[in-house]
């Protein structure tokens, strides 16, 4: 799975630990997310879509 | 290494799955870790009621050598996970320095702090 999360974040010019602390999680997990270490829960993927104002299917790809 | 620890794992797990087992896992460790503390507990009160020092360190060395394998399979797996991203990799460069000089005190500290405390119990209990 892939996503667009780093592109988005840099067009809306949220910093990683901004983004961290509106999703409820760490830097570390949404550098690890960002660059497709880990694939985030459910939960996590909703919450970013709502932070990034982007639907969950545009944000995230089956490769 | 990761190859036989993965292949250790029962096989074609899915998430639910994945998750109770690593739940399981943790459930099992603090077993271990609470049998571990209470043969340590029981090898000082030996020693103390029969005067000896012939204790047993294997249950310490365990102990110590479980912390210290969670602590650096986290520190690993989680340099792994966020090792190619520029932004973060530049500010821990930049930081480099400081967290050496206190990996170095910290080091130093808990040396101290260990051999205070070996003291402390050997003269306590002979």
């Amino acid at each position: 799975m892939r996503n667009d999360i780093k592109k988005i974040r840099k067009e809306m010019g949220i910093r990683q630990e901004d983004l961290a602390k509106l999703t409820g999680s760490t830097r570390q997990t949404i550098i690890a997310v960002e660059n497709n270490k880990y694939n985030p829960s459910l939960e996590l993927a909703l919450r970013l879509a709502q932070v990034l104002k982007t639907p969950v299917e545009r944000l995230f790809f089956l490769e | 290494m990761r190859i036989f620890l993965k292949s250790l794992q029962p096989q074609n797990m899915g998430e639910m799955e994945t998750h109770i087992s690593l739940t399981a896992k943790s459930y099992a460790q603090i077993f271990t870790i609470s049998a571990l503390s209470v043969w340590v507990i029981y090898d000082l009160i030996q020693a103390a009621i029969h005067n000896n020092s012939d204790g047993n360190i294997l249950p310490w060395l365990i102990l110590v050598g479980t912390f210290c394998t969670e602590d650096i399979a986290k520190r690993i797996m989680t340099k792994e996970a966020t090792q190619d991203d520029e932004e973060y990799r530049a500010e821990q460069q930049a930081d480099r320095p400081r967290r050496i000089i206190l990996g170095v005190v910290v080091v130093i500290a808990s040396a101290v702090a260990a051999v205070f405390i070996a003291s402390a119990l050997h003269y306590a209990f002979i």
